[in-house]
């Protein structure tokens, strides 16, 4: 039988179950952090790949593609996540205010009480904090990248990102201790 | 599994280390379906067998129109001359004020589904 199938046809397929080998359980979790729904995270992901598959046969530039295929997942999670109006979650957003607060001599004890907190806790901490912070943070976090593959997917310079995950740090540390507070 | 590469630096690090959870597996399945579902989607909107029963459906309509041609051509002109005061095979028709209402409504119905985004239907898992 004549294989009917071009061989870029094959050529792309393969290199799309190249790529969500690498990448699926990441951009899950990457959605999974920016949403805290499981549900809605498998959306993301799912319409993520779709997009990467339908970009994939016009993409060149493979020394590129992890942050193209990031940049993808951060759209397509600023768009679900505002369709589904997620930001009505328990923690309303907050400012940034690692500046405002001086560190705490304390902080020691604060890590020990945080520590005790649930996946759910932490992740509705991660996306009540300011976009840019959650994202760098998110990403840093998913351990793909260094700084500056995070700042070439955020397409913000350098410094801003180290900037942003350091204030994402201290903002997540009062966010947490508020969220132990309440649960208390 | 997560690669071991982390570098853990304070409580903050570890805690986001330890909210990792694993791809569920129907998820990766479904992922990984993608290209077929996508290419079945825009390449094989009428298979095989829809088309062959298409063909059928289309011939069978094709030979009632021609059996009963005749008695249903009667009616259709009885039906115009008396709605409209001439045939319905008359170029009259085309000047008439409700069959340009019914084209310009189909135009406009056209032009906005083709302007619809169509959803690619693989939205849920």
């Amino acid at each position: 039988m004549i294989n009917m199938i071009p061989k870029v046809q094959t050529d792309t397929d393969h290199l799309f179950r190249e790529i969500v080998k690498k990448h699926s359980s990441r951009i899950y979790n990457l959605a999974l952090m920016k949403c805290n729904q499981v549900t809605l995270a498998e959306d993301i992901s799912q319409e993520t790949f779709i997009r990467v598959y339908k970009g994939l046969h016009n993409f060149r530039d493979d020394s590129h593609i992890g942050t193209w295929i990031y940049r993808i997942a951060l759209n397509v999670c600023y768009t679900m996540i505002k369709k589904e109006s997620l930001l009505s979650s328990r923690l309303v957003p907050m400012e940034d205010r690692a500046d405002l607060e001086p560190e705490d001599p304390n902080s020691d004890v604060q890590d020990i009480f945080i520590k005790d907190l649930e996946k759910d806790q932490i992740r509705e901490a991660v996306s009540a904090l300011p976009a840019l912070q959650s994202d760098a943070i998110t990403l840093y976090y998913l351990k793909e990248f260094q700084y500056t593959e995070v700042a070439e997917i955020m397409d913000i310079p350098l410094n801003t990102v180290k900037s942003h995950i350091r204030r994402a740090k201290a903002n997540l540390k009062l966010l947490l201790m508020e969220v132990y507070n309440e649960t208390g | 599994m997560r690669p071991d590469n982390s570098n853990k630096l304070d409580v903050v690090d570890a805690l986001l280390e330890n909210t990792w959870e694993n791809l569920p597996a129907h998820l990766e399945r479904h992922l990984l379906a993608i290209p077929s579902q996508i290419d079945f989607a825009q390449n094989h909107r009428f298979d095989r067998l829809s088309l062959f029963l298409n063909t059928i459906l289309i011939l069978w309509a094709a030979g009632m129109l021609m059996y009963f041609w005749t008695p249903l051509e009667g009616m259709l002109a009885n039906l115009a001359q008396g709605l409209m005061g001439f045939s319905a095979f008359s170029p009259q028709l085309l000047a008439h004020p409700i069959v340009a209402l019914i084209a310009m409504a189909c135009l406009l119905f056209g032009w906005v589904w083709m302007d619809t985004e169509k959803p690619p239907g693989l939205k849920k898992v």
